[in-house]
């Protein structure tokens, strides 16, 4: 299995892009991205700012694990833009205990 | 037919009755709530003898369905004033279900510390000054040395006995770890009658009658498949609920420095991440753990040392949020050692963590200190002034120290869920008849319903009576949170909730089954706390969540007064 960051260059046809992204995955969804270093997190580099949901697509993430997702502290719906430099949390779905 | 227990301690007598129309159809915390609706009067002293003191398994107890054995325990809470379920897994309410028994009133209270043992042939008194200022650890040690592996041990520790109004229950789970019906001081009810323990066996007795087997394998067998299939499940069962520390942390909710910020800088350390890795490495840790048989979740944990001596389980996302990062306390250790003495003690970890906090803020402790909470609470073995105060709870903490940001409800501390952030759970804690409780209603965010936004300072109320009706009627059947909230996204598996249900009692039950009991449970939890004075100004959170914003957010709590006024109009 390559490392993911490749598969994502791959994906994306293209060595680097302007806008850079942090992603790092809590719970379980760290075992759908081989090579996950969560010390390191993902950088994803795209062509132009993607949405919360455009990234999950990007990262082959199972639409049914995902809870949601925060930045800065704050929780992002999945119609929302990401900006360059933005550190992105993803989480499994909640339930309180 | 199942009865009700009525043991009377101040005659040491007891009694069975039938059950009679006004209890029909109720368990848990229906039954609870019902009976001392009932019969205490809402002006009654919480720890006076005209107090009642319920033990209620579910209406599922004991069946095929999965996650049924919640004991729910009601009474006049010592902490709030008000009506009082709490409710607590382990071995004690499946037992109770197959001994034939729908619910136990304890009524009066013992002239000297005693045990009581409940069989098949009855009910036995059992002097209990031995064990007076015991820990649970060493009564149930005790209790299962002299009455065998089979029983279920209902306890209290110090805390009850001093009558103190963080003192919680403590039910054994079939391998005797500690679960807690911790909230609302229900443990100095029990302390208040002079009653230790209450040990149930359920030996000689065959599994519990249900009116139709044949439809409940089939419903179970539905409802078990759909619970399975959510995501949650597989995370609760690999991290149990610290699961939600990096969770709640991301959404800028967790309640750090009491109360002051929404993220904690070491949230990572004291997470369920880094806990299954670092409990990886240690002998005979644990990382899932049921406390209860039929359980499909397995949320649990076993928490050990270095050396792999167990130090408590299990180790939950309440306590690593109250008594870690809202006290600023990192090392996960220290929290362990800190709930398991809480556990001794008979302490809700909520209470305590909470009231820890306010007590840092007023300076007494430092900050992050967690050897000098530790050592102030170990007091509360020999009863010193201060260290009582802490078991006395958060709002007793803060008014004694002066402290204004108190977070409590109707005298209940708040759970480590900031309300700025998750504003319908914020209705919940403003309205919920228990006082400040997140299992009566946590409005979290949901891929199923992506159109509900947590932040909205409008619309929470109907969100949150939809929950709580609906964790009113969860508690009532004795099922485990964690087995109902995957029908919150999956609205489908209620009419599998609901067949168990009609297969267990043999009632032709409607859609509408689980909506109008808990509604009939609120209700009559509504009533009580009107007669006994609460008004619409104890359904209010306290000033500082609406005045002051949270970082990073930058959110405060700005619900309507009239949206918490209307969210329960029954």
């Amino acid at each position: 299995m390559k490392p993911v960051i490749d598969q994502i260059k791959e994906k994306q046809g293209q060595e680097t892009y302007p806008v850079k992204i942090k992603v790092r995955l809590f719970g379980l969804l760290s075992r759908h991205v081989s090579g996950y270093d969560h010390a390191k997190g993902i950088v994803v580099e795209v062509q132009e700012e993607i949405t919360y949901g455009d990234l999950i697509t990007l990262l082959n993430l199972p639409e049914s694990e995902i809870g949601f997702f925060s930045a800065g502290g704050i929780m992002k719906r999945s119609e929302e833009h990401i900006a360059d430099g933005d550190e992105i949390k993803i989480f499994m779905p909640l339930a309180g205990g | 037919m199942k009865k009700i227990l009525r043991i009377d301690l101040s005659n040491r007598q007891y009694g069975f009755e039938d059950i009679t129309p006004v209890y029909a159809g109720l368990g848990g915390r229906g039954f609870t709530s019902k009976m001392v609706s009932e019969e205490v009067s809402p002006k009654a002293d919480p720890l006076g003898m005209a107090n009642k003191l319920v033990f209620a398994p579910g209406i599922l107890a004991g069946t095929a369905a999965p996650n049924n054995g919640r004991l729910s325990v009601g009474a006049k809470s010592p902490l709030t004033g008000g009506i009082k379920e709490a409710n607590a897994g382990g071995a004690a309410a499946q037992k109770i279900a197959r001994l034939g028994i729908r619910g136990i009133v304890v009524e009066g209270g013992a002239s000297s510390l005693t045990m009581v043992k409940v069989t098949k042939d009855g009910v036995e008194f059992i002097p209990a000054d031995e064990f007076k200022g015991m820990g649970n650890y060493e009564i149930i040690d005790r209790i299962r040395a002299g009455h065998g592996d089979g029983v279920s041990v209902i306890s209290i520790g110090p805390g009850g006995e001093k009558l103190v109004k963080a003192a919680g229950i403590s039910v054994t789970s079939p391998d005797f770890k500690i679960r807690m019906a911790a909230r609302g001081g229900l443990g100095a009810v029990m302390g208040s009658k002079n009653l230790k323990a209450l040990i149930i066996d359920d030996a000689g007795m065959k599994g519990v009658e249900v009116a139709d087997a044949a439809a409940l394998k089939k419903a179970a067998a539905d409802l078990t498949k759909g619970i399975l299939s959510h995501p949650l499940t597989g995370g609760f069962r690999a991290l149990g609920t610290p699961l939600l520390v990096n969770m709640i942390n991301g959404s800028g909710c967790l309640p750090t420095r009491n109360y002051s910020m929404g993220q904690f800088e070491d949230a990572e350390k004291i997470s369920g991440e880094f806990m299954a890795e670092s409990q990886a490495a240690r002998p005979n840790s644990q990382a899932s753990h049921r406390c209860m048989k039929g359980c499909i979740v397995s949320c649990s944990n076993v928490y050990t040392d270095e050396n792999g001596e167990e130090i408590v389980s299990g180790l939950e996302y309440e306590t690593l949020g109250l008594v870690g990062a809202n006290c600023l306390i990192s090392d996960l250790d220290e929290i362990a050692v800190i709930n398991r003495l809480c556990n001794d003690l008979g302490l809700d970890t909520m209470e305590v963590g909470t009231a820890l906090a306010v007590a840092m803020e007023a300076g007494l402790i430092p900050w992050g200190d967690g050897k000098t909470a530790r050592a102030l609470i170990e007091e509360a073995w020999k009863g010193t002034e201060k260290s009582l105060m802490i078991a006395n709870g958060c709002l007793a903490t803060g008014k004694t120290l002066g402290v204004k940001r108190i977070p409590a409800v109707k005298g209940q501390s708040v759970a480590a869920y900031d309300p700025r952030v998750l504003k319908g759970t914020g209705v919940t804690y403003a309205t919920s008849p228990m006082g400040a409780d997140h299992t009566c209603g946590n409005a979290l965010p949901s891929p199923a319903n992506p159109d509900y936004n947590p932040t909205a300072s409008t619309g929470q109320g109907p969100v949150s009576a939809f929950l709580q009706i609906f964790h009113a009627a969860i508690d009532s059947l004795g099922l485990c949170l964690f087995a109902a909230v995957p029908m919150l996204d999956m609205p489908d598996l209620m009419k599998h909730l609901i067949a168990c249900a009609a297969a267990v009692t043999g009632e032709a039950l409607d859609e509408n089954y689980l909506v109008n009991l808990g509604i009939s449970v609120l209700r009559t939890e509504k009533r009580f706390n009107e007669i006994a004075g609460f008004t619409a100004s104890d359904d209010r959170l306290p000033e500082f969540f609406t005045k002051e914003p949270l970082l990073p957010s930058g959110l405060v709590y700005d619900v309507p007064d009239a949206e918490l006024d209307a969210a329960l109009p029954f």
